[in-house]
């Protein structure tokens, strides 16, 4: 079983820890965590990833630039906010799915999950 | 018509009319009556109709009549006076008097009037009048009858009159025949009456008759009209009544008056055209007119635009005019129709027409008007009166004659009362075809009582026999109509005049020289024996030269011979009337006889001509003579002398007694009339004392007003006469003057006020001098109260000044008032100024606003009355909708008031303006009032709140997460439970300090470094020396949790193994800022060496993770005792970086 690769984009790091021990320890290869959109899109310019974890707020402004990478790119991924209104999030970026922060990091596991397997069966 | 033989063998009837002044006229008049006169005389004096009258007593001493008091049913008689009793009206019916009493009541009365009516009807030609001395117009309507009727007029010379004002409206009334002194009168009338008799005796109305044509000539050669065709008797009549009036006895001579004379021409011309008139007469008639004729005809007329058109030929003085068109203006009146009625009334007399215009009659005329139409349409005036607008400008006045002129065409009425009957068959015939062709087909035709259509009845059909009212039948005249065409030519009565007067003169000449040279000696004498005139040489008859008419007697002066003869002679023919001659009388001279013829023939008025013709030479006096005849002559001549002294004595003394009589009477009659007019005085002077006393009860009402007025009345009113004093005051005026009752009539200046230095005095001058009000606030003299002061002028009803009314009204309560107003109002703009809050109402109507207070610098504007619009414009584009509603829904709504927040935008920046506003109704024009504040600040604040409440949400969120994030990677590292709560929970609570610390409501700065290490290192501070830069580092909020997760695993691992905790030591906390970076040097000094702590444990995990939260990187040095970490960051650490 070849590791799946997941983008992590999250400002606070012990949340970004936690998140990337959790996949880690589920199997996933944990590119990040980023804490800055600019990090985030100048790894993007050399790689590619299955999917992806956003944090909607981030030291230098909002993820969104990431996420219409993505979005373009085909890559599904999950916007992990404690602010953001979560259905403006699903309507501007139908294809992502949101979890509320703070939330356990197996949920976010389990949506990834469901991307690899959509994929799959895709 | 009457037969001229009747009236002239029964006796003349002269009828006298006086009122006051009357009895002195009558005296004189009467006095100079002649026995016998052949006259019978009725006075109808105007007398009291409760006193007994002395008339008859007074009037009889005076005169050879006889005069007695009327007592009713006696037949006249001749040389008698007949006097009417008080209070009756007087009459005559068949040469008998009658007496009734007053119908009318008093003021109405004209017993002059009904009496000359009553008499001309009764004795026609064979009746004169008499208007003698009196005030009013009584009797001018009675010489009206009197002369239609043939009968004379005679007026008193108003001149001699006490009263001239019925001699003066007798004159007017042009009808009159002689104006005379009243001592004239008499033998006046006498000498008319005598011409008369004389003339009928001598057939001149035949030889009148010869002279019609050539009369009629020269009437219509003067006048312009033709009496060809008028009655021949009357025509006769009436000239022959001019020629007893001029005392001409021949047709020829009048002829020749007339032909010569324009004026006699003209007197022809009037007394030819005399008829009565009167208003209604025959009122039955007018009465079936009015049924019959004018209600049909103003019913018709109502429906025609053109009206109705009536015409009266021969209207006179337009009696009948004004009364038919009374007759149509009434009928109208009742049937509610309008009265569109043109009346033409013509006469060819223009004397008559000028009355008619004028419209004013002698108010004893009103009483033939019914009482009803008097009201309606007479407007009394003293003596006369008049008729009103409507009736006079339906009638037309205009000079035109029947026969002469052409007719007027479509007329509906035409009313020709007793104008056919002065004319002949033969005009008579010619004028039916002319009224025929004036009369529309239907239209009508009114007579008088006598005349008749005759045989024109196949043309006009009767409709009512008795009121002469015919209706014209329809088809139009066959006949030709004889419109008058040629005229002869009109001579001037001028051309005539001029030629005869040379030969005239040259006649007298002639008659002058015989009567100077070739006449016998003659002399006439009147009845008395005077001598009248005188002719030739009498100094042989008559003792002194007889220069003419000196009025002595003859007899004294005719020599003796003629002396004893003239009386006898004269006697004798006054009584036979015919010459009488005494032959052969010896005239005795002085210087011999002369045997003489003196024939006596009588002229006329008593007066005659003596005539002496010497028959024999003059025969020489001798000495011898005298002696033989003094005795025998001397004794007849003797007698006579005494009879004639004896006569003159009585004649003295019956002068005397005369006199004395007379003065007795005058004064009697005085006495009378004195108390007749202190009667009227009395009355009239009760009437004034009514008046008065009315006035003054109503004087007392309104003094008693004004007192009550004065007394109770907190005005304070003054009033000055023009010398300034003190005429009246209100009891209120006391207050502020010190005002007794005494001091009235005082000069204002005089009293002392309390007014403060105010000029009062100056004031009043000034407001009389020029009229206008002065008005001023003045205060007491105490201050505590302040008056309106109003001066004005004080003006009579004839608008002058009079004075001034001085008026004070205490105006102190409404001036605390106002002052209290303005003092809450300066309170109130005080506090909205100080508040900043903008006031300001918007009337719908108008769409503007007013703004007050802070409004126009809340707004941003220099407009103080902006249009809704202008408003509108000065918020942001998003909020005018909204405010325009909500000003509508305030002004819809009513009561409902209204908040709006709206943003404006200017000078660069954001501002919101919070609104409140309210209708208000009430006011007039209704508006909305509000108020506007300022709210930015609290907005702004409001803003701020919110951001920070996410921020800490999130900030919060964050650390929630992130303590989760801690809780899980630290479950990793440990196996017990117990080691990991241990292990978090320290952490956990310095994150809590942490946040205690930077979240701290008060904090207005940012936290500083040095708070941040004494927070994390203050729980171990007892243990070691602790030293801790206070540089300036204020930290971002961002970095405080991972600063202090570093700087709380430095200080818990300081307290297990370092400086904190068993080892004695210090710690240096210091940090510096480079160009790029800041440096925080934690530096911990023990006393022995530093071991190495080696595993990667929990706690590394955290530094390394908060470093690279931070961005970070932490060097950590060991050299000897001294261990040092070295956290270097990113400058983005700084708060102010």
């Amino acid at each position: 079983m070849t590791h799946k690769t997941v983008l992590l984009v999250e400002d606070e790091m012990f949340v970004a820890l936690d998140i990337q021990m959790t996949l880690e320890d589920e199997g996933w290869e944990v590119l990040g965590p980023f804490a800055s959109t600019h990090e985030a899109l100048e790894f993007l310019e050399s790689n590619t990833v299955d999917c992806a974890i956003l944090d909607v707020r981030l030291t230098d402004g909002e993820v969104f630039p990431v996420a219409d990478r993505l979005t373009s790119s085909g890559t599904p991924f999950v916007f992990h906010s404690g602010h953001a209104n979560p259905a403006k999030l699903e309507q501007d970026y139908p294809q992502s799915l949101v979890c509320q922060k703070p939330c356990h990091p197996t949920a976010l596991v389990e949506k990834l999950t469901g991307f690899t397997a959509q994929g799959r069966a895709a | 018509m009457t037969d001229n033989r009747e009236s002239e063998q029964s006796i003349p009837v002269v009828g006298i009319g006086s009122s006051a002044g009357g009895l002195e006229a009558l005296r004189e008049m009467f006095a100079a009556a002649e026995v016998p006169t052949g006259l019978a005389f009725v006075v109808v004096q105007h007398l009291a109709p409760d006193h007994e009258s002395m008339l008859a007593e007074l009037v009889g001493r005076h005169t050879q009549l006889s005069v007695r008091q009327c007592e009713g049913g006696e037949a006249i008689e001749a040389d008698t006076v007949f006097i009417i009793p008080p209070g009756k009206s007087l009459s005559i019916e068949g040469g008998r008097l009658g007496l009734k009493s007053f119908e009318e009541p008093r003021g109405l009365r004209r017993p002059i009037d009904d009496f000359f009516i009553s008499l001309a009807n009764d004795q026609n030609a064979n009746a004169a009048c008499v208007i003698l001395s009196g005030t009013g117009a009584d009797g001018s309507t009675g010489l009206r009858a009197i002369k239609e009727n043939g009968g004379l007029c005679v007026v008193q010379e108003p001149s001699t009159a006490k009263y001239d004002g019925m001699p003066v409206a007798a004159t007017g009334t042009g009808l009159v025949d002689f104006v005379q002194p009243p001592e004239q009168i008499l033998s006046c009338i006498g000498g008319f009456f005598f011409r008369k008799s004389q003339g009928a005796d001598k057939k001149e109305a035949s030889k009148v008759a010869d002279h019609v044509d050539d009369l009629c000539t020269s009437l219509q050669s003067v006048v312009g009209h033709d009496f060809a065709g008028y009655k021949r008797t009357t025509f006769v009549r009436r000239v022959e009544r001019r020629m007893h009036v001029l005392g001409i006895d021949r047709g020829a001579d009048y002829l020749e008056r007339v032909q010569n004379d324009h004026n006699e021409c003209e007197a022809l011309f009037r007394d030819l055209l005399i008829n009565v008139t009167r208003f209604f007469r025959d009122k039955p008639s007018f009465d079936v007119l009015a049924e019959q004729a004018i209600e049909p005809l103003l019913r018709e007329g109502a429906q025609s635009e053109d009206g109705v058109r009536v015409w009266i030929p021969g209207c006179s003085s337009g009696e009948e005019a004004y009364t038919i068109a009374i007759l149509f203006a009434e009928a109208a009146r009742t049937l509610n129709l309008p009265c569109n009625v043109q009346i033409f009334a013509t006469d060819i007399d223009e004397s008559m027409l000028k009355i008619a215009r004028e419209g004013s009659y002698p108010i004893a005329s009103l009483a033939d008007i019914p009482h009803d139409l008097q009201e309606h349409y007479v407007i009394p005036h003293k003596e006369r009166f008049n008729f009103v607008g409507q009736i006079r400008d339906m009638i037309r006045f205009s000079g035109h004659s029947l026969i002469k002129d052409p007719p007027f065409s479509k007329v509906d009425l035409v009313s020709c009362r007793n104008l056919l009957i002065y004319f002949d068959d033969k005009l008579q015939k010619r004028v039916m075809p002319l009224m025929h062709y004036a009369i529309r087909p239907g239209g009508f035709l009114f007579l008088g009582s006598s005349e008749s259509v005759g045989r024109f009845d196949n043309v006009f059909s009767v409709i009512d026999q008795k009121a002469r009212l015919f209706e014209r039948l329809p088809g139009s005249p066959t006949y030709p109509i004889p419109l008058p065409g040629e005229r002869k030519d009109v001579r001037r009565p001028q051309e005539a005049s001029s030629t005869p007067a040379s030969s005239e003169t040259i006649e007298q000449l002639a008659t002058a020289r015989l009567i100077e040279k070739y006449v016998p000696a003659s002399v006439v004498l009147d009845n008395d024996g005077q001598i009248v005139a005188a002719y030739g040489r009498l100094g042989r008859f008559f003792e002194f030269p007889v220069t003419g008419i000196n009025e002595s007697s003859a007899a004294s002066l005719a020599r003796p011979g003629v002396r004893e003869q003239l009386g006898p002679l004269v006697r004798q023919v006054a009584s036979v009337k015919k010459r009488v001659v005494a032959r052969g009388i010896d005239v005795v001279t002085d210087f011999g006889t002369l045997k003489t013829d003196i024939i006596c023939d009588p002229l006329e008025r008593n007066s005659f001509l003596v005539v002496f013709q010497e028959v024999a030479q003059f025969t020489q006096l001798d000495a011898g003579d005298l002696i033989d005849l003094e005795p025998n002559n001397g004794h007849v001549e003797g007698l006579e002398r005494e009879l004639r002294s004896a006569k003159h004595r009585l004649r003295a003394a019956t002068e005397e007694l005369e006199t004395a009589n007379e003065e007795l009477k005058s004064s009697n009659e005085e006495m009378m009339s004195m108390n007749e007019e202190l009667q009227s005085t009395n009355e009239e002077l009760t009437t004034v004392n009514d008046e008065l006393k009315t006035k003054v009860d109503e004087v007392t009402v309104a003094n008693t007003d004004l007192r009550n007025f004065f007394e109770s009345t907190s005005l304070a009113v003054i009033v000055l006469d023009k010398d300034r004093r003190l005429r009246s005051y209100t009891k209120a005026a006391t207050t502020i003057f010190p005002l007794q009752p005494s001091d009235r009539g005082r000069p204002l200046s005089d009293v002392a006020s309390r007014l403060l230095s105010f000029d009062l005095t100056a004031r009043v001058e000034s407001v009389m001098e020029d009229g206008a009000e002065y008005q001023d606030m003045v205060s007491d003299r105490d201050s505590e109260r302040t008056f309106s002061l109003r001066i004005l002028p004080y003006r009579t009803i004839d608008g002058t000044i009079d004075g001034v009314t001085i008026v004070l009204t205490d105006i102190s309560h409404a001036i605390s008032i106002e002052e209290k107003l303005a003092a809450e109002q300066d309170r109130h703009e005080l506090a909205v100024e100080a508040s900043g809050i903008g006031v300001w109402e918007y009337v719908p109507s108008k769409q503007q606003f007013v703004f007050g207070g802070a409004a126009m610098a809340l707004l941003q504007t220099d407009d103080e009355r902006p249009s809704l619009d202008g408003f509108l414009a000065r918020l942001s584009e998003a909020d005018r909708n909204h405010m325009r509603s909500a000003l509508a829904n305030a002004e819809a709504d009513g009561h409902e008031a209204f908040e709006i927040t709206t943003r404006l935008e200017g000078n660069g920046r954001f501002s919101w303006i919070k609104t409140f506003g309210r209708f208000v109704e009430d006011s007039d024009p209704s508006r909305i009032i509000g108020v506007s504040v300022d709210v930015t600040a609290e907005n702004e604040l409001a803003e701020a709140r919110e951001l920070m409440l996410s921020e800490m949400n999130h900030r919060v969120k964050n650390l929630f997460a992130m303590i989760g994030g801690i809780l899980r990677i630290a479950a990793r590292k440990h196996e017990t439970t117990k080691a990991l709560v241990d292990d978090v929970e320290g952490r956990v609570l310095a994150l809590g300090n942490a946040h205690t610390l930077a979240s701290n409501q008060l904090r207005s700065k940012p936290v500083e470094m040095h708070e941040l290490v004494e927070t994390m290192v203050a729980p171990h501070s007892r243990a070691a020396k602790i030293e801790v830069s206070h540089a300036p580092f204020p930290v971002s909020a961002s970095c405080i949790t991972p600063l202090t997760l570093i700087l709380h695993e430095w200080a818990t691992n300081a307290v297990k193994h370092g400086v904190l905790g068993r080892e004695a030591g210090s710690l240096t906390v210091e940090w510096e800022k480079t160009d790029k970076s800041m440096i925080l040097i934690w530096n911990e000094i023990g006393d022995s060496d530093v071991r190495a702590a080696g595993d990667a444990g929990f706690g590394t995990v955290l530094l390394s993770t908060s470093a690279r939260q931070l961005g970070a990187r932490i060097e950590t040095h060991i050299d000897g005792p001294i261990l040092s970490h070295v956290l270097i960051m990113p400058s983005s650490v700084r708060h102010d970086a």
